[in-house]
């Protein structure tokens, strides 16, 4: 298994985490609280580590009960980026 | 100079013409004959901060110290250019009298009076489009200012997404490519290519600041993007509006506009607030990480070969633009200024609050241990209860330390 898949799974398991910990959200939470894309491209999975990995485990730490979060059906076409924008 | 810089020129061309055009208040006060005038070409994200220093400094009690801030409201890489090709200053400027009271002063006709100083929310590569800033132009990074995407108070929406920014700066409402409700170009209101807040906002949504559509309404300054968002409340457009400031401007302004929640690239659970909620004041997740949208201010200093800080309106001039860094960064302090309550106060976060950095403008985040932190004062501040004692002596907080009256855990 190389580094990058390693880092790959560690920040699932964060997200994972994430969730686990009790996310409060204030609208749906639907399937789009797992990246899932309902109105975009199929089978679109959102990638908590990005292009840098300190980051993408900083934006996806876990965060308090009484962090407010809120998952917004997008409005955009197409998939979340930030790759294939147009 | 390259492209940047020369749009750039042209819109300083601009601004200061339109400065000189515009009516001035009659007796208006000649800038120069101030007394110890700084000359300060600076973003407007440090209007509010000013307007807590400015008084203080031009106490003439202070004696040695006393200075008057004269301040030329610009976007950053405006007054960058302005101070690295050392234009002659134009126009009219914004200064603060003992009392708090705001006031302007015209620039003399045919002046030669440079730039003291500057300050700017991104670092000279930014606005140099990537170049190694001049040698002799030295750096002080200070406090660290949040941005945002806001929406009148009278707007039903909560969030937005670092995609649908994308697409609503990149593609403007163009059919196919909309992004409901902002829709109409003309209510989705933005800076201009020097500004720090559309810079670094740009380099978060994967569209450089500098790429923004041509049709997205354009403002020269951070107060008229609040004050156009606050207009839209009584037009019946506010659904409709969508614009971007920084928090000192929203936090001043919170009953009539409000920030909205974001989800950056790659976060993979949901948009989250500057603060832990949308009705806090603890800029939690800019703290932690969590929430990319924020720059640091930087104070830029002429330099001779030797460090030594230089004016073209000679050396008591170059000491005072020294003396006003030092107390701006904390180097020095002086009574009754307390420069993390006024930084605070103002909707920032001072440096020794934060647990996350980045080397580059709006670049990767990193964590970050500040040597002397100040979490406890910091929430303490914004009238949260930090569960820290208070103290006057380390010796009261055992293995912590004392600072600005609260035992912090190091």
């Amino acid at each position: 298994m190389n580094m990058n898949v390693m880092m790959k799974l560690s920040a699932v398991l964060v997200l994972v985490s994430a969730l686990g910990l009790g996310v409060s959200c204030t609208e749906d939470s639907g399937d789009d609280a797992t990246g899932m894309d309902d109105e975009g491209g199929e089978d679109f999975m959102c990638d908590p580590v990005g292009a840098n990995a300190e980051m993408g485990a900083l934006l996806n730490a876990p965060v308090a009960d009484d962090v407010e979060v809120i998952v917004k059906q997008a409005q955009h076409p197409g998939n979340p980026g930030p790759l294939d924008l147009p | 100079m390259n492209n940047q810089s020369f749009v750039r020129r042209a819109a300083v061309s601009m601004t200061l013409a339109a400065a000189i055009l515009a009516p001035s208040p009659a007796l208006a006060e000649d800038c120069t004959e101030l007394p110890n005038p700084v000359f300060f070409p600076a973003t407007t994200l440090l209007e509010s901060l000013l307007a807590e220093v400015g008084p203080i400094l031009a106490d003439e009690a202070r004696s040695d110290d006393q200075m008057t801030i004269v301040h030329f409201p610009l976007s950053s890489c405006i007054s960058y250019d302005i101070g690295r090709e050392q234009m002659p200053l134009t126009g009219s400027a914004v200064y603060y009298l003992p009392d708090g009271t705001q006031a302007t002063c015209d620039m003399p006709e045919n002046s030669d009076i440079r730039s003291d100083l500057t300050a700017m929310d991104v670092g000279g590569v930014t606005c140099l489009g990537g170049e190694t800033p001049p040698a002799e132009l030295v750096e002080y990074p200070s406090h660290v200012e949040t941005l945002g995407f806001v929406v009148p108070r009278g707007s039903s929406q909560t969030a937005i997404t670092a995609t649908e920014a994308y697409y609503l700066m990149s593609f403007a409402g163009e059919p196919g490519f909309e992004v409901a409700p902002w829709t109409d170009p003309n209510f989705i209101l933005v800076r201009n290519p020097g500004s720090s807040t559309q810079l670094t906002i740009g380099a978060n949504i994967g569209l450089p600041g500098t790429m923004w559509n041509g049709s997205l309404r354009g403002h020269q300054g951070s107060g008229d993007v609040r004050d156009a968002v606050i207009a839209e409340n009584a037009t019946g457009n506010a659904e409709s509006v969508i614009g971007i400031l920084n928090s000192s401007k929203w936090e001043a302004a919170l009953n009539d506009m409000k920030v909205l929640a974001f989800q950056p690239f790659n976060n993979c659970f949901g948009a989250i607030f500057p603060d832990s909620t949308s009705t806090s004041r603890d800029k939690r997740n800019v703290r932690d990480g969590h929430y990319p949208l924020w720059t640091n201010l930087r104070y830029i200093v002429r330099t001779d070969g030797a460090g030594t800080p230089v004016s073209a309106n000679g050396e008591d001039a170059a000491a005072r633009a020294q003396r006003f860094v030092d107390l701006m960064t904390g180097v020095q302090s002086i009574e009754p200024l307390n420069l993390p309550e006024a930084v605070i106060g103002t909707g920032n976060i001072p440096a020794c609050a934060m647990h996350v950095a980045r080397e580059v403008d709006g670049g990767p985040i990193a964590s970050f241990e500040h040597p002397a932190p100040c979490d406890c004062f910091f929430a303490e501040s914004n009238g949260i209860d930090s569960g820290c004692a208070t103290c006057t002596t380390d010796d009261e907080c055992g293995e912590g330390s004392c600072r600005l009256g609260y035992c912090e855990a190091r």
